[in-house]
């Protein structure tokens, strides 16, 4: 159907320039995609981005510390869990700040879960995309699951705010544990399903099959990261590269594809959402609930947030609770770091910079998607109308965070 | 990391500044012009074949913008950010879309909303903002609140919707 290097077809027709958006539902937010096309195949594409730029970076080097995270909710909002976990872990780096054991394992789950649903409304919206509309309501159920559970954990459903700056928002309820480790034995079923459905199914293949390629040199050049660059057959993870978090001490696989084209991208997030269960069930093995989130003893407990039980009924820790949350940390004024987490859509990175006050004087976000739509006029190149749309859904770009 | 610094300032004389390893990282701050020469150096001798980001910071006090580029090796693992400090009256700096593909649309970035101009790039575009925009936002003079961003939208008296008392 489809070939990768398409010479120009010699039918006489005049080059048709056709606008692919800013608003189409098939391309997953507020992208535009301006093609030239020679009958049906593509010969150019170009990324018109920028529609939903809010200028969170100008916002976040006017706010304290504390008052960036919730923004970040706002730039991946299929996977807020992780953005703000991130940018804790970023400030902890750049104003040297410990965590407890407790606060790593419970942000280790946090994170998996986000990346569970993420990938699970990936697969939903790329199977409709290309027609499988039974799927997408599978996998739209499993994430309503994972949603309700971080509506226990966090308190909402969606833009969750979990991180704090040294821990997170609160300590789960009783037994909530219990329910996560119940659903992801469960979510097993669902995949298996979806599996059956689509893997061999000869519509997906075709559809997905050498659509979209790019190898890994390409890859590489263009700074893809997460599933996209492993799909192309780069064996590369930050969780295992850098590990944050402590995911050295976790047993799983990073699934790498082979030919870079849609279906290897669609397999390797497939077996990353079985990988994320398995970090799942031997993090939740570790959690133990009679210890505290935040560490307790005197000298550095004024660093950090009182715990939330007493803030509402003692007046020292509510003074406390007000002096850390509206003054919180101090930055160094010059010192500068990067730090980076493997994100559901790939390689998350912070780069923060001290002023010497609570305000970051510069505050970077390395968007993966942003990176990674870079990569769509190369995949997209000689290829048909129609492959544009499997190929956009294949790099699960969010708008959000290209444009931030 | 120290051997690979060395080498830099062997290889490039005069050409490293400084080297800062503060919380793990390594920076080494170069002269900018010839940041493009070692950056190729990086990634074509050095595997250095990952570009992960391009940044800046504007130090209006200290009148300079700094370029940030974040290069990576992916076989070792190493990483080195390099840093190139210029004017702020006139931000130019030589283009790396040429040694890695990733910096085009990275390099976009910083010029639309810091407003430094890369050099020889193939197309440097505003990216983020409107084309039609004026400023760069992410400048410290520039207010939080917006400088006078509307102006090319009409009141609607004008666009036609005469909403007034006749």
């Amino acid at each position: 159907m489809t070939t990768a290097s398409r010479e120009r077809l010699n039918l006489n027709t005049e080059l048709v320039t056709l606008n692919m958006g800013p608003q189409h539902p098939a391309t997953h937010g507020v992208l535009r995609v301006v093609l030239t096309l020679d009958g049906e195949v593509v010969l150019a594409a170009r990324p018109d981005v920028g529609y939903l730029h809010r200028g969170i970076e100008k916002i976040a080097e006017n706010k304290t510390l504390h008052q960036v995270i919730p923004y970040t909710d706002r730039m991946d909002y299929l996977s807020p869990a992780s953005n703000n976990i991130g940018l804790c872990l970023a400030i902890e780096k750049l104003v040297d700040l410990q965590t407890t054991e407790k606060c790593r394992v419970m942000r280790v789950v946090a994170c998996e879960m986000s990346r569970m649903a993420s990938h699970f409304l990936w697969l939903a919206t790329t199977a409709l995309d290309i027609g499988a509309g039974t799927v997408y309501f599978y996998c739209m159920t499993e994430r309503e699951k994972i949603l309700d559970l971080f509506e226990r954990m966090t308190g909402a459903r969606f833009t969750v705010s979990y991180g704090r700056i040294g821990g997170l928002s609160r300590e789960w309820e009783a037994g909530i544990e219990k329910d996560v480790e119940a659903y992801v034995l469960q979510a097993h079923k669902t995949l298996d399903e979806c599996d059956r459905l689509l893997t061999r199914n000869r519509i997906w293949i075709e559809r997905n099959q050498d659509v979209g390629p790019i190898s890994a040199e390409d890859a590489i050049d263009l700074g893809l990261s997460g599933p996209n660059l492993r799909a192309a057959g780069v064996d590369w993870d930050i969780r295992k590269a850098y590990p944050y978090l402590g995911y050295d001490r976790y047993e799983f696989e990073v699934p790498v594809g082979e030919h870079g084209d849609c279906y290897d991208r669609y397999l390797v997030r497939l077996e990353e959402i079985r990988q994320s269960s398995a970090i799942l069930l031997q993090a939740l093995k570790e959690y133990d609930p009679s210890v505290p989130l935040f560490p307790q003893d005197p000298e550095s407990r004024k660093a950090y947030l009182p715990p939330k039980s007493r803030v509402l009924t003692k007046m020292e820790e509510l003074i406390h609770q007000f002096i850390v949350a509206t003054e919180g940390p101090k930055t160094q004024r010059g010192a500068e770091i990067y730090f980076s987490i493997e994100a559901p859509k790939g390689e998350l990175g912070f780069y923060l910079v001290g002023s010497g006050t609570n305000v970051a004087h510069r505050c970077h976000f390395r968007s993966p998607s942003f990176v990674n739509l870079q990569g769509l006029p190369v995949m997209v190149k000689g290829q048909m109308v129609a492959d544009v749309i499997s190929t956009i859904a294949s790099l699960d770009p969010v708008l959000g965070e290209v444009d931030r | 990391m120290s051997e690979l610094t060395q080498s830099l300032s062997q290889r490039f004389p005069g050409a490293v500044l400084e080297v800062v390893e503060s919380r793990g990282e390594t920076t080494a701050v170069v002269e900018p012009e010839r940041a493009k020469s070692l950056l190729r150096y990086l990634k074509d001798e050095r595997g250095f074949n990952y570009l992960v980001d391009v940044s800046s910071a504007h130090w209006p006090d200290e009148g300079r913008i700094d370029v940030v580029y974040l290069v990576r090796n992916l076989k070792t693992r190493e990483q080195l950010r390099v840093r190139a400090a210029l004017p702020v009256e006139e931000p130019v700096i030589e283009s790396v879309a040429d040694v890695w593909r990733t910096a085009d649309w990275l390099e976009r970035e910083v010029y639309d909303l810091m407003g430094i101009t890369f050099a020889g790039h193939p197309d440097l575009r505003r990216i983020l903002m409107p084309e039609e925009f004026e400023g760069h936002p992410l400048r410290k003079e520039y207010p939080m609140e917006g400088d006078d961003e509307w102006r090319n939208y009409l009141p609607v008296s004008e666009a036609g919707h005469d909403d007034r008392e006749p």
